[in-house]
């Protein structure tokens, strides 16, 4: 990796640093891109933080009460809810 | 901020910490109105390498109530995307950023904004980008036109930006926390101690602000010109929300996380300062992930402020008449009104907010009120209708209104009987509204705005951010 210093960075931008200090924009892309980028070229979404709205992504199946039998699935933005005592139990067994 | 890290839970989620909101007809477009939400409290302008930013993972919504029942008619709402161009380095610009669209500029939001009504869904727009926050000269030099070409406008005569701003809210935060020992009475305090100038305690922070500006009729019941202040039509409630998804699962390998499930409110704020300093410890978590049509929960804690039994015994003989109501256990029906339902015709001349019976925080503003040529800090206190609480602009001084009319200032207006204190009239914190105009705050606080959309100032930049300098 070409070695980054004030004059390789200097050298690609006009800072001759007005007293108001306003700089000219770096005509072209920047020297640190240009010597640093390896890999993806493309720019990339951060980390994802949403499963698909349209509930494609992960589930959740959230149980509040373990004795109601009753359990919400989350899926996408959505949610249902649905009784099944023996599904719950079904479930609370994986824990054992 | 009005409402920063003002309950236990949302003060450990500043990302959807709702801290202020401003509702006022825009003075230089009278027939539009200007709603500004802002988020992400106590911003350090020099707090890289991750700059501060929207949450991609909340739902930021403006929400508007046009008639009466508290609850919304028109949804404004705004979500964000961040995408990175070169994820190999750690910094967030690899050079200077001269526009949006700078190749240096790596970690970059954009937004879309939704408006929706009963039986309507429209997506004003999509992939509107915010600007950088405010870095410093060689990152972000001529930040205040860089930051302008994120004003965008929208088809119908709307406008909008969402990004970072100079906070415009000022409070001597620190004394306000500190018993309430206001700096510049602190000789009349049970702890007395030598009068002191008040100071700002947000100077130089910054804010993320979601700004939109629309057409009266965007907002008004039946779309209605907005102009007549006698006409119920023309009163709108306004509040803000933030809301995440119901579940996150984190992810423990690769370190992102994935939200599931519907949208559940975590953040609300109408009026300033209610779940502040209004609402108790017990209710503030479960306040700000209900509606405004329940507040009839807070009533109770409306009609009697605990700061009001707390300003006489803080103050000793300073308050006697306020004293008075307090032991008298008087139902504070001035402040029900102020926060909770709007005033009434009648009471003030040329002046009503009313939005009917329902007991709801919310930004009440009457649109037909035109603004006001000579703006005075105090607002509907000073005699200018055009502030606070008729909705609030970006400088009204709403710690001290607010603080005069719990300690007594507006109960005339339901018990003519009722004479306010002498110190009513004189108590501020932060800066003396009766020596101070919008304008002169630049020179006594150091805070600008801008006399055009968004309106709040531009925001601080972090290689001059208040620092001390190595001897």
């Amino acid at each position: 990796m070409q070695k980054i210093t004030r004059r390789t960075f200097l050298t690609r931008t006009s800072v001759g640093v007005a007293a108001a200090g306003a700089m000219a924009a770096i005509p072209g892309a920047s020297v640190l891109a240009a010597t640093r980028r390896r890999g993806t070229a493309a720019p990339i979404a951060s980390a994802v933080v949403n499963g698909p709205p349209d509930g494609s992504g992960p589930l959740v199946v959230s149980i509040a009460d373990r004795r109601s039998g009753t359990f919400a699935i989350l899926s996408g933005e959505s949610e249902v809810t649905r009784h099944d005592p023996a599904l719950v139990a079904a479930l609370l067994r994986q824990l054992a | 901020m009005s409402s920063h890290r003002e309950a236990p839970a949302i003060a450990k989620d500043p990302v959807a910490d709702s801290t202020d909101l401003y509702a006022f007809v825009s003075p230089d477009r009278p027939d539009t109105v200007t709603l500004i939400a802002n988020f992400v409290p106590l911003q350090d302008p020099a707090g890289g390498p991750n700059f501060f930013e929207f949450g991609d993972d909340v739902l930021y919504q403006i929400l508007v109530d046009n008639d009466g029942d508290g609850e919304a008619d028109v949804w404004y709402q705004f979500r964000f995307r961040t995408e990175v161009q070169n994820p190999t380095t750690f910094l967030y610009n690899t050079g200077p950023i001269s526009s949006l669209t700078s190749s240096t500029w790596n970690r970059r939001q954009t937004y879309s904004v939704t408006r929706v009504t009963a039986g309507d869904r429209q997506v004003l727009a999509e992939g509107l980008a915010c600007p950088p926050c405010n870095i410093g000269p060689l990152s972000t030099p001529g930040y205040p036109g860089l930051a302008a070409q994120a004003v965008h406008q929208l088809p119908g005569g709307r406008r909008v930006f969402a990004g970072q701003r100079a906070d415009g809210f000022y409070v001597d935060l620190g004394s306000v926390f500190d018993l309430l020992d206001l700096r510049p009475f602190q000789n009349l305090n049970i702890a007395p101690r030598p009068a002191a100038a008040g100071v700002n305690g947000l100077a130089g922070l910054n804010v993320h602000s979601i700004a939109l500006q629309v057409p009266k009729s965007d907002l008004t019941r039946g779309g209605a010109a907005g102009t007549d202040p006698t006409s119920p039509a023309s009163v709108i409630g306004v509040w803000t929300t933030a809301s995440r998804q119901r579940a996150r699962v984190w992810d423990h390998q690769n370190g992102p996380n994935v939200n599931i499930g519907p949208w559940v409110q975590v953040s609300r704020l109408g009026n300033p300062l209610i779940n502040e300093v209004i609402n108790p410890l017990l209710v503030k978590d479960a306040w700000n992930s209900r509606p405004p049509k329940t507040d009839a929960s807070i009533l109770g804690y409306v009609e009697h402020p605990e700061l009001a039994g707390l300003l006489p015994v803080l103050y000793p003989k300073v308050f006697p008449n306020l004293a008075q109501v307090v032991k008298a256990g008087t139902a504070r029906a001035d402040l029900v009104a102020i926060l909770l339902t709007g005033v009434p015709a009648g009471i003030i001349k040329g002046f009503q907010n009313l939005t009917g019976k329902v007991y709801a925080d919310m930004l009440r503003l009457n649109c037909g009120i035109a603004p006001s040529a000579s703006p005075s800090l105090l607002g509907l206190l000073g005699g200018d209708a055009a502030g606070f609480p008729n909705g609030r602009r970006v400088y009204d001084d709403v710690t001290t209104i607010e603080l005069r009319a719990v300690a007594g200032a507006t109960l005339p207006l339901v018990d003519p009987s009722f004479k306010p204190d002498a110190a009513v009239g004189a108590i501020y914190d932060a800066v003396d509204p009766a020596k101070n105009t919008p304008a002169s705050l630049a020179r006594t606080l150091g805070l600008t705005y801008l006399s055009s959309f968004p309106y709040l100032g531009t925001p601080y930049d972090g290689f001059d951010a208040r620092t001390s300098t190595a001897a």
